[in-house]
């Protein structure tokens, strides 16, 4: 009898328990990606904007009919806090908002002048969401860059994530998601940078005449935002971006157009690829020095014009060319950061730590923020052009002389 | 009130006898002759006759008989009382003849099918064995195909069996031991074995374990099975059964026990573990790399038989973050308007299945072809276009429902379908942790099962390095130089070392 009592506890055990944590998936709504804004009626509220995919628009291809639902579905809420405004959001929320799936968190502008700490604060401890998603500054307000186009997908979300993924090919790789911003962000001397988003009027569907066709705002990637410890300072400029992209992307191979050695007037395409920077700190004096020295191999991509030089020389004063211009680009980069922003956001702070640990820790770890802005930084490069692009003749050597003359 | 102990000797008092015991069926027939060479002395055939062959019986018993025939004649003369071994050395053109005065020896040799011949004034009769019923040829196995393995399979009769087996294995130490199961039904159970292979406490306990059935009768060797197993309420069988002479006969050669059960034509193996259930003999006649891929396969099926469904409740219903984005808003595209939880709809369809499975099985096989109309249009198809089951979750089902067809043994391929249940019962309450309980606890049980003395789930768990050589992988045969330990086969070497086939040394 006792036996038998123990298994109906034993069976009842996972029954009465009813099934714990269950959800099912079509009761949910994915966010795809979220907007954090300052509310423009209450300067202390929150303004959260969430664009949800709508899964019947994504379902199977057999009713594809013309009348396909709307991918996403847009609300906003507003709220004390992040979390109270997400909360709201239940108000106006057929579906369970689940964050697991969001790709990108962007910040409006006002908001990030004023303080991020609290948006880094609640995606970090969302225990959903996933530490890869991408974090973006919006130049205006988050909420219309939700509501804007981005890239072909259907879901902009999903396509701004893969924007963001594709920098790669601009070497503008600067991995700025969740996991990178917190680490920064509860570093002692690394500041943020963010990428930026910008919006441009882009033609969607080309009509006959100009009143046919259909213009909408497009998301574009567009530079950087700097940041010191919790409030942005201001954005860089793709040029300026590209500079420290040089020893601060993932990937940075990029192309760069060199003046012609022969004919300033003209441009040559050069690939860089292979890219290395090696920053070097010294404690000479009471401030320290860095140096930057780029290495990489350069690919002749595009060569409009022809040439009389010889091969080596023409690779010699290449190569000379290619690296003024990569050092040109850095110092761009560095003299925005440090005369402008006065802000570690180039991990230079984290160099002198493990390169000079007890000067660090004897003092130069507190006093780094005044010191930063007066760093001395060399810039070098040293770039290898591969003499077999070389040998290519360019195409308009191949031109007659007769048509020469246009 | 049967006849017990010897014959009297007194031809109309046996017969009263034997009618007394056996009956007077019309299938049991008294055939009455005279002997003209034993001084017209009557005699008296009894034999059943749809077990009797009843052309060997007119040609090589009736008519040497009835015959006059001067030698016998001669020697029955000379040896006055003993009509018997005259008989036998003159009187019979019958291979098999046994003299026996014990009516029970008598009574079981004519309901197996066996002649006995009665004499009058002779307390001995004599039993021929000339039995031949119609019975099947030998044909192509059915359960286990190969494409490339012998075409021979094993019959209902036992005596086949045993020369299909004998025919395999010509070693003179291939033994051949009867047992007689079954109070009324008097089943032949036969073990082989390889003498001085064959593992002395495997033996004994086989034979220890055939020999306390107390029974009335064995319809299949599948009772026999259920009398001699280690764990008798496990869902897991824990003996290999088989249909092919070629199996039964490589285990014997590994040192197993083959179990003949008459009237079976599946025998039973012994001891067996659980990788021998994901063993096909098409492993070693395909390339040792094919035979390798082949078993992973089996794995990965049996892997997806237990938890197709239970993935698929799992990742709708709890962790819908683990499913790629675009892949969690197709299913979730799928599901929009489906009534029932996730749990729900796998339980049911997957009782779907089964019913269908039963159903295939079970009705006239002219109607085979409603089952698949109404199982994959109107089950499938329509539920899903009516909205009732996930798109998806059809394909979850149909991937396990499949994926178990690709385990080879049915019994175990039966084990791990029921096993899904449970399994999607603790899955649909607890997510990816009732999923992985439920997957360690069904492993836990496997460890803890024997099969004869032997871990079931050896080599793995006990690990047995040596025997690795033939579980997950199939090495090339010259590698396969000891045989497998689980068996514990006396003598372990079974090849020479160096059998790599390779140029000659000059």
């Amino acid at each position: 009898m006792k036996t038998i009592a123990l298994y109906v506890l034993l069976i009842s055990l996972p029954l009465l328990s009813g099934c714990w944590d269950m959800r099912e998936i079509n009761e949910l709504g994915l966010v795809m990606a979220v907007g954090i804004d300052k509310s423009s009626n209450n300067p202390d509220h929150y303004l959260v904007t969430v664009q949800v995919a709508n899964p019947q628009a994504s379902g199977s291809s057999a009713d594809s009919s013309i009348n396909r639902p709307e991918t996403i579905w847009i609300a906003s809420a507003e709220g004390k806090t992040i979390f109270e405004a997400i909360r709201e959001l239940a108000r106006i929320s057929s579906q369970r908002i689940m964050w697991a799936h969001n790709n990108v968190i962007v910040i409006g502008e006002s908001l990030a002048r004023d303080d991020i700490t609290p948006v880094i604060d609640f995606f970090s401890h969302n225990h959903e969401l996933r530490m890869k998603t991408w974090m973006a500054v919006a130049k205006g307000s988050a909420t219309d860059f939700l509501k804007a186009k981005a890239g072909m997908g259907s879901i902009p979300g999903q396509s701004l994530a893969d924007m963001f993924r594709y920098q790669q090919f601009t070497g503008l790789d600067f991995h700025s998601n969740l996991l990178k911003v917190y680490g920064d962000f509860t570093s002692d001397t690394t500041n943020l940078l963010i990428g930026s988003l910008s919006l441009e009027q882009a033609t969607t569907q080309a009509g006959l005449s100009k009143a046919q066709e259909n213009t909408v705002e497009q998301i574009q990637m567009d530079g950087m935002a700097v940041f010191d410890q919790r409030r942005m300072l201001g954005y860089l400029s793709e040029d300026e971006t590209r500079g420290l992209a040089w020893f601060l992307s993932e990937n940075p191979n990029m192309v760069i157009s060199v003046p012609h050695p022969s004919d300033s007037s003209e441009s040559v395409a050069v690939e860089i690829v292979a890219v290395k920077a090696k920053i070097d700190s010294q404690l000479d004096q009471q401030t320290p020095s860095f140096s930057i020295r780029i290495t990489g191999t350069g690919h002749i991509a595009e060569e409009d014009t022809t040439s009389d030089l010889s091969i080596n020389d023409f690779k010699q004063q290449m190569e000379f060319l290619a690296e003024q211009q990569i050092i040109e680009e850095i110092e761009l980069g560095l003299d925005k950061v440090l005369n402008v922003y006065k802000s570690d956001v180039l991990g230079f702070g984290k160099v002198v730590h493990s390169q000079h640990k007890q000067e660090w820790n004897q003092g130069l770890k507190d006093r780094w923020v005044q010191i930063f802005p007066d760093v001395e930084i060399s810039v070098a490069a040293d770039i290898e052009i591969k003499s077999s692009t070389l040998n290519q003749i360019p195409l308009r050597n191949y031109r007659r002389s007769s048509v020469i003359d246009d | 009130m049967g006849a017990t102990g010897n014959i009297s000797g007194i031809l109309d008092k046996d017969k009263q006898d034997l009618i007394n015991t056996i009956g007077q069926g019309p299938d049991i027939s008294y055939r009455h002759l005279t002997i003209p060479s034993l001084d017209n002395c009557q005699a008296l055939i009894v034999y059943v006759k749809g077990l009797a062959n009843t052309t060997e019986l007119e040609d090589s018993i009736i008519a040497p008989l009835t015959t006059p025939a001067p030698a016998l004649a001669q020697d029955a003369q000379q040896n006055q009382s003993d009509k018997v071994s005259a008989l036998m050395k003159y009187g019979l053109s019958i291979a098999d003849v046994t003299p026996s005065k014990l009516w029970a020896d008598i009574c079981d040799h004519i309901v197996s099918g066996d002649s006995v011949l009665f004499m009058d004034q002779s307390d001995t009769a004599l039993i021929l064995a000339n039995r031949g019923w119609k019975q099947r040829s030998i044909s192509e196995p059915t359960t286990e195909v190969e494409s490339r393995g012998p075409k021979d399979c094993f019959l209902e009769d036992i005596m086949s069996n045993m020369g299909l087996i004998r025919r395999r294995i010509r070693d003179y130490n291939l033994r051949f031991e009867g047992f007689k199961i079954g109070d009324r039904s008097k089943t032949d159970v036969v073990i082989a074995y390889i003498e001085d292979l064959v593992s002395e406490s495997l033996l004994n306990e086989v034979r220890t374990r055939l020999g306390r059935i107390k029974t009335d009768g064995i319809s299949n060797s599948s009772a026999v099975e259920e009398y001699i197993q280690d764990s008798p309420f496990s869902i897991f069988p824990q003996t290999e059964h088989t249909e092919r002479p070629d199996r039964g006969a490589a285990a014997l050669l590994e040192g197993r026990i083959v179990i003949l059960v008459d009237n079976a034509p599946f025998q039973i193996i012994v001891p067996a573990t659980f990788w021998s259930f994901i063993q096909v003999p098409g492993d070693y006649y395909a390339r040792y790399i094919i035979g390798t891929f082949w078993r992973w396969i089996r794995l990965f099926a049996i892997f997806l038989t237990i938890s197709s469904s239970s993935a698929y409740v799992l990742l709708t219903s709890f962790h819908q973050e683990m499913l790629p984005t675009s892949l969690a808003l197709k299913v979730a595209a799928g599901r929009m308007g489906v009534p029932f939880p996730a749990a729900m709809e796998a339980f049911v369809m997957e009782i779907i299945f089964e019913i269908m499975t039963e159903a295939g099985l079970r009705m006239p096989k002219a109607l085979g072809q409603t089952v698949s109309i109404i199982g994959t249009l109107v089950i499938g198809q329509g539920a899903v276009m009516a909205g009732l089951v996930g798109p998806a979750l059809v394909i979850a089902v149909a991937i396990g429902a499949i994926a178990s067809f690709a385990i080879p043994s049915f019994s175990m391929s039966n084990s791990i379908r029921l096993l899904r249940f449970p399994l999607l019962f603790s899955s649909a309450v607890f997510g990816l942790f009732g999923y992985l309980g439920g997957g360690i606890l069904i492993t836990i049980y496997l460890m803890s099962l024997r099969s004869f003395g032997t871990p079931f789930y050896a080599p793995i768990g006990p690990f047995i390095r040596e025997d690795l050589k033939d579980t997950l992988v199939r090495v090339p045969r010259w590698q396969m130089i000891t045989r497998p330990w689980f068996a514990r086969p006396k003598d372990k070497p079974r090849q020479a070392p160096d059998l790599k086939p390779k140029p000659d040394p000059q």
